[in-house]
């Protein structure tokens, strides 16, 4: 054997993948030739640093194809990064500024608009709906209520139609003196549900915790909704809530009183209750 | 060692990097994929072998690109090497996903057999550069060497895999062997000289 003939040989000789026949013909030639003996060293070494090259998976196919969808949104990210959007408004601040243009007349009764607004037509939970969805706590007394909701309608379109209300009622000795929370189901777009509660004088919920809403079936199997925690004063606030189911398919509708936590198992006692007959 | 002072400018390979990348600062989508396609498998290996988790390797991979998109216009050449650059990004990519997923980044298999520290970040930096060298030879040296050293397929089994004569096998792993040496002495990763 020769150097040429060895060439080849060397990967083979270096990781004892040769044959038993080659590779005592290259000892034989690398005992008599210090050229091969150093070019089978640098083989060996080079080997060694291949083996420790992180390639031994395969990558994705689809990796190439999703990570270029997100670089080609990079324009639209910084536009939104950019965007003046860091601070929420106030909560009161449209009603007031609409007051102040007098596009709008000054509550006379603040907490009383609940009261009225069972005479209204189910626009009017469509409207709270959508005031919800935008963090828009706005109230006023009845005889704004149809200009405003013509005027959100123009905005926005129509959001679906009330099916029917229910009454959280308060269940526990502790909650006893909570008001009722009153609810709307709402028909939206696209055969999807939504639920509206009127949390006004909600007391604040305690830290740490959430009401985790609830649906429950004829055989007491339970379908989270959602969570909410009420924090702060005692305004009136709207809670919209996209249901993932057909609540009429249910005859009640729960909430407890759950700790902080990842997963929607019910830990907590059941603070309020409500009979669902849509 | 010092992550900017790794690799000294010159090599054909650093300097194609520090070009796309710096081409990539202008807004060149297409260097954005050419300097991707080079650290795409060494990253995503690397991944998986600090967090143990193929879908993490994946969130790695993905942010670590977007984070090359973004901040590609303050890339200083001068400054260290591109690959370099890449790396630290990478390298703090991976901690921040591992604190975030409760894991700390691990060491390869080999690494923890060698007694090293849990983040061994010179081991991690060379087969970093070790892949990459791979990576940037012809894909039928770059096939061979995967199989007949990452695989640890025997040379017979490469040639029946490929459906390609045995002698084909011994010349590209011997070519590709003094290719990919000759990258890693260009990249300082082998002395010349050393056996």
């Amino acid at each position: 054997m020769n150097c040429d003939d060895l060439t080849l040989e060397l990967a083979g000789i270096a990781t004892g993948d040769a044959t038993h026949e080659e590779q005592e013909a290259a000892e034989g030639h690398l005992r008599t030739c210090s050229g091969c003996r150093r070019t089978l060293q640098e083989v060996r070494h080079t080997i060694d640093l291949t083996r420790l090259a992180p390639l031994e998976e395969d990558v994705p196919e689809h990796l190439e194809r999703d990570v270029f969808r997100f670089v080609e949104l990079q324009p639209v990210a910084a536009l939104v990064e950019a965007a003046p959007l860091e601070h929420d408004p106030p909560l009161l601040l449209e009603r007031d500024a609409m007051e102040r243009s007098g596009a709008l007349t000054a509550p006379r009764k603040l907490r009383g608009w609940h009261r009225v607004a069972p005479v209204l037509a189910p626009g009017l939970a469509a409207s709270l709906l959508i005031l919800g969805f935008l963090g828009v706590n706005w109230y006023s007394d009845a005889s704004d209520a149809r200009e405003r909701l013509n005027r959100v309608n123009d905005r926005f379109g129509p959001w679906g139609d009330m099916v029917g209300r229910f009454e959280l009622a308060p269940l526990t000795q502790s909650t006893a003196s909570w008001p009722p929370v009153q609810g709307q189901l709402m028909r939206l777009p696209r055969d999807h549900f939504g639920l509206v509660l009127h949390l006004e004088d909600y007391p604040p919920t305690p830290h740490g915790y959430v009401c985790q809403l609830w649906l429950v079936g004829e055989d007491g199997a339970r379908t989270p909704l959602g969570a909410f925690a009420v924090n702060g004063g005692r305004e009136t606030r709207t809670l919209p809530l996209e249901v993932p189911v057909d609540p009429r398919d249910f005859p009640r509708i729960e909430v407890t009183l759950e700790p902080v936590h990842d997963d929607e198992a019910m830990r907590g006692p059941m603070i309020m209750e409500a009979t669902l007959d849509f | 060692m010092v992550l900017g002072t790794r690799a000294k400018a010159g090599s054909g390979q650093q300097e194609d990097e520090a070009r796309l990348l710096l081409e990539v600062g202008r807004g060149d989508v297409d260097a954005l994929r050419k300097l991707y396609r080079a650290f795409e498998k060494p990253l995503y290996n690397l991944g998986v072998r600090w967090l143990s988790d193929a879908a993490l390797a994946e969130e790695l991979v993905q942010e670590v690109t977007l984070r090359v998109w973004r901040r590609a216009s303050v890339y200083d050449p001068a400054r260290g090497a591109a690959s370099s650059w890449i790396f630290g990004i990478a390298r703090n990519v991976a901690s921040d996903l591992a604190r975030a997923r409760g894991r700390a980044p691990v060491p390869s298999a080999d690494l923890a057999q060698q007694g090293s520290e849990p983040w061994n970040e010179e081991a991690a930096w060379r087969q970093w550069e070790i892949a990459k060298a791979v990576q940037s030879l012809p894909p039928e040296r770059q096939q061979v060497l995967r199989l007949a050293y990452v695989h640890r397929f025997t040379q017979v089994e490469i040639a029946r895999a490929l459906g390609i004569p045995l002698g084909t096998v011994k010349t590209r792993i011997y070519q590709g062997l003094r290719q990919l040496r000759d990258i890693l002495i260009e990249m300082e990763i082998v002395e010349e000289g050393r056996r």
